[in-house]
């Protein structure tokens, strides 16, 4: 009976350990808070634990429209800050990196607006360990928001906001850079490098981040240099798409509308005729100029200078620019027409529309 | 009575295992279990013979996804020493993720692939012959099922080896 005693006491006495072992690890998986000028922060998740907790139902919604119910538990990033003298309304915009490399930032609306919950229970249970120390939950935002494994969170001191002045068209641009083999799933596909693409398109500049805009209006700032190093898939299914073999799927772009990187914007006129209004003119069926330039957010100017591939270019005034339309041949090149105006206007293999006398 | 119960039930047992390999044997072919090629990631190994003749090496291989285990056969041809087919039988990876492992487009890769060249694992494409591209968004559930068949085709060599 002894001897039973004393094994049932041993298994006791190495559960209890486990279990505390366990929690001890748990507890040592931090959340570091970089940016700020006096210093980083670094919370464990009993730091987390000890702060004032809220506890919401939630719905994530990813991008395929899948909804999941859940409830979690954890402070906010609001409170957390609040902690140590800082305010989230305060912020222009911070990056959320997950171990894995995922990494999102969230906009100064989202900021602005939506509460912040670093989760460290979901449906009353512990993280599991791909999720722990903590997912971030934001309430009424897409799930791309909501990453696992949390470690990093990045504090953005200024957005850009600068003005575009220059419109490239992605079709014209892919048709003259080299383009490399991409298998996506079971297709063998097309793809451009995306420094190439920057390249070819003189667009470097000194500017932080590039934000892409999908044709279904989803928005999202990306780290210059994650995205240099991407590519955009260009034939196939999903495409234009944002994409790396190296960086997690949940940051793939599918449908680019455009992106913004500095004062120029890269243009999907096919995405555009998907998704834009369509303008016809004299029977040509394309986009208004008014409607790309508000799209893009094209800086008014007294004249716009019109490129094409072949170096053709051509200088028409903004009160010219309303009475036209850009347009996709049946050869899929990006062409220009103006409604009464001569031929020289015609342009065909359109790379580029500029702002001049700004 | 227990003799018979212990005889059938052996019989039974045998029975089951081949059964799973059943719908890979052609008309004529037997299987037979190779125990002594069978370690801790190789779950089983079978010889199929017609005639006598060796035909094939089917293997039940496990290896460790991006979630969790995942069980799959591999049925590599005895004389060509090529891949037949890789099937997953058992996965609990990610639905979005890893759950295209099962997908003819991946397994299919692997197919006619020699025995004694290593699979790699690479991103975009291929460039040479024993390399498999991974699933896209699921690198560590392909890197699994390619360590899993890479095994396999070890062990086939070594089993070769140990029957010529």
């Amino acid at each position: 009976m002894n001897v039973k005693a004393k094994g049932i006491r041993v298994l006791l006495l190495v559960a209890v350990m486990m279990l505390v072992l366990s929690f001890a690890t748990y507890a040592e998986e931090n959340v570091l808070i970089t940016g700020f000028n006096d210093g980083d922060i670094e919370l464990s998740v009993q730091d987390l634990k000890e702060l004032a907790a809220v506890n919401v139902d939630v719905v994530s919604v990813n991008s395929a429209g899948h909804e999941k119910k859940y409830s979690v538990t954890g402070p906010t990033l609001h409170d957390i800050l609040t902690k140590f003298g800082k305010s989230q309304k305060n912020l222009e915009a911070i990056r959320l990196i997950a171990g894995d490399g995922y990494s999102i930032e969230v906009p100064v609306e989202v900021l602005k607006s939506r509460q912040i919950i670093l989760a460290y229970t979901i449906n009353g249970k512990p993280l599991d360990e791909k999720t722990k120390p903590v997912r971030v939950i934001i309430p009424e935002e897409r799930s791309m928001y909501w990453i696992r494994n949390l470690v990093k969170i990045e504090i953005i001191k200024e957005t850009e906001n600068v003005s575009i002045n220059e419109i490239n068209f992605l079709e014209t641009a892919i048709a003259e850079v080299e383009t490399v083999d991409y298998t996506y799933y079971d297709s063998e596909d097309k793809a451009v490098q995306i420094q190439t693409l920057f390249t070819y398109l003189a667009l470097e500049g000194d500017f932080r981040s590039v934000s892409l805009k999908a044709v279904d209006g989803l928005t999202k700032n990306e780290d210059k240099g994650i995205f240099i190093n991407g590519y955009i898939k260009i034939t196939g299914t999903d495409t234009p798409l944002f994409l790396s073999p190296d960086l997690p799927k949940g940051m793939y772009v599918k449908h680019l509308l455009y992106f913004n990187c500095g004062d120029s914007a890269v243009f999907s006129l096919t995405k555009g005729v998907e998704g834009l209004n369509k303008t016809i003119v004299d029977e040509i069926t394309g986009i208004s100029m008014t409607t790309l330039f508000d799209t893009i957010g094209l800086i008014k100017a007294d004249m716009y200078r019109l490129t094409a591939n072949d170096g053709y270019s051509v200088d028409i005034s903004y009160d010219d620019m309303t009475k036209g339309i850009v347009y996709l041949d049946d050869k899929g090149r990006v062409r220009s027409y103006f409604s009464g105006l001569d031929k020289s206007t015609k342009v065909k293999g359109l790379l580029k529309i500029e702002a001049l006398n700004q | 009575m227990l003799v018979i119960f212990t005889i059938s039930g052996f019989f039974f047992y045998q029975n089951n295992q081949i059964a799973e390999i059943r719908d890979k044997l052609d008309e004529g072919e037997t299987a037979s279990r190779l125990k002594k090629f069978e370690e801790q990631d190789i779950l089983r190994v079978y010889l199929v013979k017609s005639e006598g003749t060796p035909q094939k090496i089917i293997q039940k291989i496990s290896t460790n996804g991006f979630v969790d285990t995942i069980t799959m056969m591999v049925t590599i041809d005895f004389d060509t020493e090529r891949i037949e087919s890789v099937e997953i039988l058992k996965h609990t990876e990610t639905e979005d993720y890893g759950g295209y492992v099962i997908e003819d487009w991946f397994l299919n890769r692997f197919k006619g692939n020699e025995a004694s060249q290593t699979l790699t694992l690479v991103k975009m494409f291929k460039k040479k012959t024993n390399e498999i591209v991974t699933i896209t968004g699921a690198s560590k559930t392909s890197a699994a099922v390619v360590n899993g068949v890479n095994l396999s085709l070890q062990n086939f060599l070594r089993i070769k080896g140990g029957l010529n």
